[in-house]
């Protein structure tokens, strides 16, 4: 079930939370729990297998969290295991079908129809079982004796699909005793809505335009449509994204949890370091606690450094994908954080135009390699974008920028006024005054489910995850 | 060199391969089992010809027979009247002389209360365009947006439509438009937008093409795969060609329209 979605909105989170709310407090992480296994299974139903997986995991990481707690003798060896049977469903699951796909094109007379599904969330709760144990076996708390809490933190549905990920720490007192406070679940529910209409009212309709220039095809755009196609990914994916986390920190409020923040207005970085402090915030942190600082950080070296850099941003672009693009994005933005690090940095930190400026343009270019998956097209739209040989700035239609201009610009309007911290600032405001709160609120969220029972485009880039 | 530098140095090599490995894979050209499917505009068999009204005059005067030579073929003053397919040759077939008024979503539902801008000239209805201009050429193609209504009522509005034309320009030759095929995909899911659907409502707009005496063109078999479907590459939405192959439809409709007009 996608959060953006009429059954969410209008079914599942009022009978949810009639339960919720009603259930004397002891209870409270039973219901959770039911409901985030309902909340699971409806996800997967095509595929039954994923659910009995994730369930498999989440019993698995308690029982190996105990035995690590237990066992002094053998707790590296339980570990390593588990970690590795993790990272051994994580790299099937989601890479089986691609390597199949492309065997299938590679190899001649090669063809096998193959398609084990893709789990939904297994990359987060993955990171969070790693987390988890990871964490026992530091000794930075005890393992959870309680199953059921612990089966809790693992699939609480408000960040079991698209995340925040969320480290056993920051949820650790709020499994064990929580009260709901109505000024709390209400903030949440507003958080809950303000969310949703970064996705349905921006992400949405701004991803139609990327969309379109798709459907005419990279060779028949015209270099500023071109231009105006990636800038419309570059909104979509970051209000698709952050709305998605904004839903999820809303829901955390209402269930008594205090969910991370995982945006922090990226798109105001004046360099990509800087960026990847701003965006998917727990990703980055999970890579640092997890990978980069156990690999020595930047403690042992320049060379070391270099190498754990390389190695984190390439599986972070492994992350994010089933696709050649997705690693090779990783590896740009491993050479771009080099170069900043070790080259042009501290130009970007004095002459913050310069940083915006190198962000304008970094920004779209380098995501487009994250949106368009093939070489070939990957290519093509460059030669768009850069018309300096061949066709030309223009296409056989020589309107079109003109077209989609008036058809999207107020969108790009409120795109980049969102982007930045005003709003942010206003909302504060509006807050503090209940008149003119609740009308907002409810203009936001009538205007999205109007908009999601007419069906407008709802492609949830991370979902793949 | 210490050891932990080596050992750095060497997952550097190794990530740096490995990346460059990636990148051949990623760039290598697909490897086809089968042979190409023929290029657009190929091999198509010729849809049949209506019989065209009569455009040569034969005159005769007692005992000379005067033969008026027809004018020279041409697309000046020819209109279009169709959908978001009609828009897609509006903007990227490059069809000179040519006149349209087209809509996303039109349908012969929609269509009476259709107000457009064709030309330099002001908002209109259709009937109202058809009132002031003469065209010599009318082309019609919709129906894929209304092809979940009823059948038979909106088969009586293409009829009807076609009546309408032929009532207010009895000298306009008028060509329908088979509506395109969606691609498998997009066929598979199974809702009213389907390929046997599309057959369906385009061999009812052929017979009224015979009864009204007017001309059926259809170009499906220039862009169907071997399951008579809109060939996936063609498409990015299963709906609509990429824009590259509407000028090949452009082209195609310019010289279907000479053949069947004994050009």
């Amino acid at each position: 079930m996608v959060f953006s979605s009429l059954p969410f909105i209008l079914i599942f989170l009022p009978v949810f939370f009639l339960f919720y709310t009603l259930t004397p407090a002891r209870l409270r992480n039973v219901i959770l729990l039911l409901g985030s296994l309902v909340f699971y299974a409806v996800g997967s139903v095509t595929y039954p297998v994923h659910f009995f997986l994730f369930v498999a995991f989440i019993v698995f990481d308690w029982w190996i969290g105990c035995r690590i707690g237990k066992s002094q003798k053998y707790k590296k060896a339980y570990f390593v295991f588990a970690v590795l049977l993790h990272l051994v469903a994580l790299v099937l699951f989601k890479y089986v079908n691609f390597a199949v796909s492309e065997m299938n094109r590679l190899i001649p007379h090669f063809d096998l129809v193959f398609n084990i599904g893709f789990p939904i969330g297994i990359s987060f709760y993955t990171f969070q079982g790693i987390s988890y144990l990871a964490d026992v076996y530091r000794g930075k708390f005890e393992a959870e004796k309680s199953l059921l809490r612990f089966a809790v933190y693992l699939s609480m549905f408000e960040q079991l699909i698209a995340g925040p990920i969320v480290t056993y720490d920051q949820v650790k007192e709020d499994l064990g005793e929580r009260r709901i406070l109505p000024s709390r679940f209400l903030d949440g529910l507003g958080t809950f809505i303000f969310g949703l209409g970064l996705k349905v009212l921006i992400a949405n309709p701004i991803g139609n335009l990327w969309t379109e220039v798709g459907n005419i095809g990279y060779e028949s755009i015209s270099t500023p449509l071109a231009w105006m196609g990636i800038f419309a990914f570059t909104f979509q994916i970051y209000f698709d994204f952050f709305g998605y986390s904004v839903m999820a920190i809303g829901l955390g409020k209402m269930l008594g949890f205090t969910i991370p923040k995982n945006f922090d207005h990226p798109y105001l970085s004046r360099s990509m370091t800087e960026f990847w402090r701003r965006w998917h915030i727990t990703l980055g942190s999970w890579f640092r606690e997890y990978i980069y600082i156990p690999l020595g950080g930047n403690r042992a070296g320049k060379l070391a450094t270099v190498r754990n850099l390389m190695v984190v941003w390439l599986l972070t672009g492994l992350w994010h994908g089933d696709g050649y693009n997705f690693v090779l994005w990783g590896a740009l933005l491993f050479v771009i954080l080099f170069l900043e690090k070790y080259v042009y940095g501290k130009i970007l930190d004095r002459v913050p135009v310069i940083g915006h400026l190198y962000m304008l343009l970094l920004i779209p270019l380098s995501w487009s390699l994250f949106a368009i998956e093939r070489a070939d097209r990957l290519a093509l739209f460059f030669t768009r974008l850069f018309p300096f040989f061949g066709q030309g700035p223009w296409s056989q239609f020589r309107g079109d920028w003109l077209k989609y201009s008036e058809q999207y610009w107020y969108l790009f309007v409120i795109g980049i006024f969102f982007s930045t911290k005003l709003p942010y600032r206003i909302l504060e405001k509006i807050k503090k005054c209940r008149w003119l709160l609740i009308p907002f609120l409810a203009a936001v969220l009538g205007v999205s489910l109007y908009c999601l029972w007419r069906g407008f485009n709802d492609p949830f880039l991370y979902f793949r995850f | 060199m210490k050891k932990s530098h080596f050992v750095s140095f060497l997952s550097i090599l190794l990530m740096v391969g490995l990346v460059a490995a990636l990148m051949v894979l990623w760039t290598m050209p697909d490897v086809l089992d089968d042979p190409i499917a023929p290029p657009l505009l190929d091999g198509a068999e010729p849809s049949p010809v209506t019989p065209p009204p009569v455009t040569d005059s034969d005159a005769t005067d007692g005992e000379n027979t005067v033969v008026i030579p027809r004018p020279e073929f041409t697309m000046q003053n020819s209109l279009f009247v169709g959908d978001s397919r009609a828009v897609g040759l509006k903007e990227y077939a490059a069809l000179e002389g040519v006149e349209w008024f087209c809509d996303v979503g039109m349908s012969s539902a929609n269509l009476g209360g259709k107000s457009i801008a064709v030309g330099d000239r002001e908002k209109m209805s259709l009937d109202e365009l058809l009132q002031n201009t003469q065209y010599r050429k009318i082309y019609l193609m919709m129906g894929i947006n209304e092809i979940g209504n009823h059948m038979p009522t909106t088969v009586q509005k293409h009829r009807e439509l076609v009546e309408r034309i032929l009532q207010l320009q009895p000298d306009a030759e008028i060509f329908i438009q088979a509506n395109l095929h969606v691609s498998k995909i997009r066929n598979d899911r199974g809702d009213s937008v389907n390929n046997a659907a599309i057959d369906r409502f385009n061999a009812q707009l052929s017979e009224i093409a015979e009864q009204e005496r007017v001309y059926y063109m259809d170009v499906n078999p220039i862009f169907d795969d071997a399951t008579h479907s809109l060939r996936s590459d063609a498409t990015g939405d299963g709906v609509h060609p990429y824009a590259k192959h509407y000028a090949q439809w452009g082209d195609w409709i310019v010289a279907e329209t000479r053949r069947q007009t004994g050009y």
